[in-house]
C-alpha cells in the first residue's frame, strides 16, 4: 500500500470574530494519491474552499488551523512546519488556481512577468531564462502567439485565456498537487469545456494530482475518479464517481443530483433541497442536515452521525447506513413545513 | 493619451477662469476704489492713466470684466502699489522660491508618506503601526503657523542648528564661494521644508495605508502567496504598485495645502517667496499683489494636478491602454 | 473660591461624560443611532477625543466664571512676559495680560466661530450637493466645474483675499466667510449619496406613485445624506478651527483686544525667544481640539459605517 501523496486528518478551521467562532471546517479527513483527481463538491458555505485554502497554509485572520488538525504532505507535516519552509512549498510541490482570473490576476503586471515570477522566487534562475520558460508554458496552455501575448496585461485577455495563463502559473515548476478552486465557475460553458479538456491532458502528461473544487456535479462527473461531498463543515459522503452518480447514500448527495437539470428531461419545476445552510457559528447538534433531510427521525436529531462505511471505497455520514429501512417511508422535510425554502 | 492631455488643459483653462471672474468679483465688491489708496501713498498719474485705459474704469462693470480678463490672458496682473512695481515683476522675482519650497517639500513628504504608509501596513495593529499613525495625526492637526514657530524655537534658538530666517546669510553672503553659497542655502532650507512636509507626510502616510489595506485585501495577494512569494515581496512589489496609484491623484489634494501652507511658513521663516510677499500685502492692503495670488496658487495648482493625472495615465496600464 | 468653581466645572464634564457613556451602553441590545453610538464606544481614542470636547467646550464656556484674570484689561506694564507662575498659570503677554485667562476666553471664541461657520459650511454643501446630484445633467455639470475651481484655491489664500479686501471683517462677516468657504468637501459627498441613491428602485417607485420632488429628496436623499455629512462636518470643523486662528494670526481675523486663540500667538510672536510660553499654550489647545475633532471624526466614521471591518 503505496503512502498517500496528501494525507489530511481532523482538519479543523476556525473563525474568531465578535460575532462568535465560525467552524468553517469542522473535522475533515482525507487522502489523495499520487496522480489522483479528486473532486470536493458542496454548495457555497459548506467549507470546501477554506479546506483547500488551509492545505496550503493561506487562511489568514481571523482565522486558524485549529491544533489537532493533522495534515501530511510528501511525508511531511505541513502544519509543523515553519513560514519560510512552508512558503517553498506554495506553487512549487503544491499550487493552487482560483475562481475569478481576472481578480486573481494582478493587474499592475504583465502575463509574463507574472508567471516568470513562479521560478524566480523558488530557485535563482535567471530573468531571461525565467521569461523564456514563461513563454514556453504558454505555448503549453494553448494560447496563441505566446512571445507577444506574454508582454500583454491581464485585461487585455479574455477570460477563458486569463485561466489558461493561471494554470500555466501553477504549472511553472510541475507540483506535486493541483489544488484547483472552482476554475470554471466564472467561464462561459463552453470555455468551462476547454479548460477542463486542459487540465485532463496537462495531467496525463506529467502525472500530476489535482483535487478539483466545484459545486457543479457535471464537472466533477467528467473530470475526476474519486468524489468528496461537503456539507456545513464536515465530508459527509465520499466515493468513486461512477458508485457516487450511480448509488449515493447521503439525502443530501440524492438532493444535489436530483437539483441538476439534464437535458433531454421533462420537468415542470427544479427540485430544490428546501431550507438553507444552517450558520458555522452555530452548527445544529445531531445531524447538521436534518431540518432538510426529507428520512430524518428522532435519532438524527440528536445524535451526529459518524462517517459509516458503505461499500469499498465508500462512506456516508448518515444514519440510513444502520437504519436502510428508513429510506422507505420519506417525508415533508422540517424546513419545508416551516415553509422556508432556498 | 493625447485626447487625454487636451481635455484636461481645456478643464483647467475653465477652472482659472471661473478663478479670474472670482477675483474680479471680489476686487469690485470691496469697499472703496481697488486701485486708490487710503495710506495716503502717491501714484504716479501716468501709471494711473494707464489703469484706467488697461482695465477699462471708465466703462461699464461688463466691459471692466472682459478688459480685466484680457489683461489677465496676456500676463498683466496689475500694479503693486507696496512695491511700486508691476506684479508680474514682482511675481517673477518670488514665485521660483515658493516653487523651490514647494517642490522639495512635495518630494520630502511623498518620499516619507509612502514609505511610513507601507510600513504601517505592513506592521498593521503593531506598537510600530498605530504608534505612528498616532504621530502622524498629532502632526496632521497643528495649524501651520504654530508648528513653524514651535520648530524655530526649538531648532534655531534653543538648540541653534538652523538659522531662524531669510534664503542666505546676509552678512556673510557677498563673500561666499559657490560650494559654500549652495550650503548656505541648503542650511536655511532646512527648516522650512521640514515644517511643509511634516504636516502634509501625515495625510499622504493615512491614504497610502488605506490604499495599501485596501489592495491587500484583494485576490491577486492570495494567489501571489499560493506561489510561493515571501510577504515581504508581496507588500512591496505586489500591493506597492497597485497601491501607489491612488497616492498619485492625492497630489492633486495636497498642492493646494502645500501653497496655503506656504504662506505662513515663508512668513515665519521670511523666506522671500509667493506667500511671504501675499502674507505681506495684508498690512499694506495691496489688493493688486492679494488677488494675484489666488490666480497664481490657483494655476499652479491647475498645472500640477494636469501633471498628476498624466502621471496616473502613464502609470496604470488598463489606463495607458487607451 | 475659584477653585471651587472649577471643581463644579468639573463635575459638569464628569456628568456629562457618563451621561454618553451610559447612553452608549443601553442595558438592552441596541439598534440604529445607539448602535452606532455603542460602536463609538468601542474605539478608545474616540472617547477620550469626546472627552477632550466635552471639557473644552464647558471650561471655555463657562470662561467668565472660570478666568483667573480680567482677559482684556492691561495691568500694570512691570508685568509684561512673565514665565508662568502661581498667579499667571500660562504666564503674561507683552501688554502685560494673564495669557491663562486670555486662553480660556480665546477658546471660548474660537471654538464658538468654528461650530458656526461649520454649521454654514454643512447647509450650503448639502443644498448645493442635493441640488447638483438631483437634478443632474448640466446644471450638475456647472455646480461641480465651481467646486473644482474653489478647490483649486488654497483655502488661506482665499481668506487672505477675502480678509485683505473687506477689512476689518466684523465677528459675523468672518463666521460666515469662513463657512463659504468651506462647503466644497461636503457638497462633493453629498452629490456622491445622492447620485448612488436616485437610482435606486425606492426612488424611482416614488416617482411613479407620483411623489414631488421635495417629498423625495426629504424622505429618501436626506436621511442617507445624513451620515457622511456629520462626519465630514465633524471632520471640517478641525480645518476652521485653524484657518480662524490663521487669519487671527495674520490681523484679519478677531479683531484685537478680543482674544482668539490665533492672535495670542500673534502677540507672542515678537517675543518668541524670551516669551515662548505666550505662543505655546495657545497653539497647544488649537492642537488638542483639532486632533480631538479629527479623532472624533474618524470614529463617527467607522461607527456609522457598518460595511466597515477591523483594519
Amino acid at each position: 500500500m503505496t503512502e498517500p501523496l496528501l494525507s489530511v486528518r481532523d482538519l479543523r478551521t476556525y473563525f474568531r470574530t465578535s460575532a462568535g467562532v465560525a467552524r468553517a471546517v469542522d473535522g475533515v479527513s482525507f487522502d489523495i494519491a499520487a496522480n489522483e483527481s479528486v473532486g470536493v463538491v458542496g454548495e457555497s458555505g459548506c467549507g470546501k474552499s477554506v479546506t483547500s485554502l488551509s492545505l496550503l497554509r493561506l487562511i489568514q485572520r481571523p482565522g486558524t488551523i485549529e491544533p489537532g488538525s493533522h495534515i501530511e504532505f510528501e511525508g511531511i507535516d505541513l502544519l509543523a512546519l515553519d513560514d519560510e519552509s512552508m512558503r517553498k512549498i506554495r506553487g512549487n510541490r503544491i499550487a493552487m488556481i482560483f475562481q475569478e482570473p481576472m481578480t486573481a490576476l494582478n493587474p499592475v503586471f504583465t502575463v509574463g512577468a507574472q508567471l516568470a515570477e513562479v521560478p524566480r522566487v523558488h530557485s535563482d534562475i535567471g530573468r531571461r531564462d525565467a521569461w523564456a520558460r514563461a513563454v514556453e508554458m504558454l505555448g503549453v496552455v494553448g494560447i496563441p502567439d505566446p512571445a507577444e501575448r506574454a508582454k500583454s496585461y491581464p485585461h487585455q485577455l479574455s477570460g477563458g485565456m486569463r485561466q489558461r495563463v493561471m494554470i500555466g502559473m501553477a504549472l511553472m515548476l510541475s507540483p506535486a498537487l493541483l489544488i484547483a478552486d472552482e476554475p470554471t465557475t466564472a467561464l462561459d460553458v463552453t470555455i468551462q469545456a476547454q479548460i477542463l479538456e486542459l487540465l485532463a491532458e496537462l495531467r496525463a502528461k506529467t502525472a500530476m494530482s489535482v483535487l478539483l473544487i466545484t459545486h457543479d456535479l457535471g464537472v466533477v462527473a467528467e473530470s475526476t475518479s474519486r468524489v468528496i461531498v461537503m456539507y456545513a463543515g464536515e465530508i459527509v459522503e465520499q466515493a468513486g464517481v461512477r458508485e457516487l452518480f450511480a448509488a449515493p447514500h447521503h439525502p443530501y448527495t440524492e438532493g444535489l443530483m436530483a437539483a441538476m437539470p439534464r437535458a433531454g428531461e421533462k420537468r415542470e419545476r427544479l427540485t430544490v433541497i428546501p431550507g438553507t445552510v444552517p450558520s458555522p457559528y452555530d452548527w445544529p447538534a445531531g445531524c447538521r442536515f436534518h431540518e432538510r433531510c426529507p428520512y430524518a427521525w428522532e435519532r438524527c436529531e440528536s445524535e451526529h452521525p459518524p462517517l459509516y462505511q458503505i461499500g469499498a471505497g465508500h462512506v456516508s455520514r448518515c444514519h440510513l447506513a444502520v437504519e436502510p429501512e428508513r429510506r422507505a417511508t420519506p417525508h415533508e422535510p422540517r424546513a419545508a413545513r416551516a415553509g422556508v425554502t432556498a | 493619451m493625447g485626447r487625454l492631455l487636451a481635455g484636461r488643459i481645456l478643464q483647467g483653462l475653465a477652472v482659472v477662469w471661473v478663478v479670474a471672474t472670482l477675483t474680479f468679483a471680489l476686487l469690485h465688491s470691496a469697499p472703496g476704489d481697488p486701485f486708490s489708496y487710503q495710506s495716503g501713498r502717491r501714484i504716479d498719474p501716468e501709471i494711473r492713466a494707464h489703469w484706467r485705459y488697461v482695465y477699462c474704469l471708465d466703462r461699464p462693470l461688463s466691459a471692466q470684466y472682459v478688459c480685466y480678463v484680457r489683461s489677465i490672458a496676456s500676463g498683466d496682473l496689475g500694479y503693486s502699489i507696496s512695491k511700486q512695481r508691476p506684479v508680474r515683476d514682482v511675481l517673477i522675482d518670488y514665485v521660483p522660491r515658493t516653487l523651490e519650497l514647494m517642490f522639495l517639500g512635495l518630494c520630502a513628504s511623498f518620499l516619507i508618506g509612502i514609505t511610513l504608509g507601507v510600513l504601517q501596513a505592513r506592521h498593521r495593529g503593531t506598537v510600530v503601526d498605530w504608534g505612528s499613525r498616532g504621530v502622524s495625526l498629532l502632526f496632521y492637526s497643528m495649524p501651520d503657523f504654530w508648528l513653524a514657530l514651535m520648530m524655530a524655537l526649538v531648532f534655531a534658538y534653543w538648540i541653534p542648528l538652523f538659522p531662524i530666517s531669510g534664503i542666505e546669510d546676509v552678512v556673510a553672503a557677498p563673500t561666499y564661494g559657490w560650494w559654500q553659497h549652495a550650503g548656505d542655502h541648503l542650511r536655511h532650507l532646512v527648516l522650512p521644508v521640514a515644517t511643509l512636509a511634516l504636516m502634509t507626510t501625515a495625510a499622504i502616510a493615512r491614504f497610502q495605508r488605506a490604499a495599501m489595506l485596501d489592495a491587500i485585501g484583494l485576490d491577486f495577494v492570495v494567489t501571489a502567496r499560493a506561489k510561493g512569494v515571501s510577504e515581504g515581496a508581496i507588500v512591496r512589489h505586489h500591493v506597492l504598485r497597485n497601491a501607489l496609484l491612488p497616492v498619485i491623484t492625492l497630489a492633486g489634494v495636497t498642492l493646494p495645502s502645500l501653497l496655503g501652507g506656504a504662506v505662513l511658513v515663508e512668513l515665519i521663516f521670511s523666506w522671500p517667496g509667493m506667500g511671504y510677499l501675499t502674507a505681506m500685502a495684508v498690512e499694506s492692503r495691496d489688493y493688486a499683489i492679494v488677488t494675484s495670488s489666488v490666480l497664481i496658487t490657483s494655476v499652479l495648482v491647475v498645472v500640477g494636478t494636469i501633471a498628476a493625472d498624466l502621471l496616473y495615465a502613464l502609470a496604470d496600464p488598463r489606463v495607458r491602454a487607451q | 473660591m475659584l477653585v471651587l468653581r472649577w471643581a463644579a466645572a468639573g463635575t459638569l464634564v464628569v456628568a456629562i461624560c457618563a451621561a454618553l457613556w451610559r447612553a452608549a451602553h443601553p442595558p438592552r441590545g441596541a439598534t440604529g443611532a445607539r448602535a452606532a453610538l455603542a460602536r463609538y464606544a468601542a474605539h478608545p481614542s474616540a472617547v477620550l477625543a469626546l472627552i477632550a470636547l466635552v471639557s473644552l467646550y464647558v471650561l471655555s464656556a463657562l470662561a467668565p466664571w472660570l478666568a483667573t484674570h480680567d482677559p482684556i484689561a492691561i495691568l500694570e506694564r512691570t508685568l509684561s512676559n512673565h514665565a508662568p507662575s502661581r498667579a499667571f498659570l500660562f504666564g503674561t503677554d507683552y501688554a502685560g495680560r494673564d495669557v491663562f485667562s486670555r486662553v480660556l476666553y480665546g477658546a471660548r471664541i474660537s471654538l464658538s466661530i468654528a461650530l458656526l461657520a461649520t454649521s454654514i459650511s454643512v447647509v450650503v454643501g448639502t443644498l448645493w450637493g442635493v441640488t447638483a446630484g438631483f437634478y443632474g445633467g448640466r446644471l450638475d455639470a456647472l455646480m461641480m466645474r465651481l467646486v473644482d475651481a474653489f478647490l483649486a484655491i488654497p483655502r488661506i489664500v482665499l481668506l487672505i483675499a477675502v480678509g485683505t479686501l473687506w477689512a476689518p471683517l466684523s465677528m459675523s462677516a468672518l463666521i460666515i466667510v469662513l463657512g463659504l468657504t468651506a462647503w466644497f468637501d461636503t457638497s462633493r459627498l453629498v452629490r456622491a449619496e445622492v447620485l448612488s441613491i436616485k437610482d435606486r428602485e425606492m426612488v424611482v417607485a416614488a416617482r411613479a406613485l407620483g411623489a414631488t420632488d421635495l417629498a423625495i429628496v426629504k424622505r429618501h436623499v436626506l436621511p442617507n445624506v445624513l451620515t457622511p455629512v456629520i462626519v465630514a462636518a465633524t471632520l471640517g470643523v478641525a480645518g476652521v478651527i485653524i484657518n480662524e486662528a490663521a487669519l487671527s494670526f495674520l490681523g484679519i481675523g478677531v479683531p484685537d483686544p478680543t482674544p482668539s486663540l490665533g492672535n495670542i500667538i500673534r502677540d507672542g510672536t515678537p517675543y518668541l525667544a524670551s516669551a515662548w510660553w505666550v505662543a505655546l499654550f495657545p497653539g497647544i489647545t488649537l492642537v488638542i481640539t483639532a486632533l480631538a475633532y479629527n479623532l472624533a471624526g474618524d470614529g463617527l466614521r467607522d461607527a456609522m459605517d457598518p460595511r466597515q471591518v477591523d483594519r
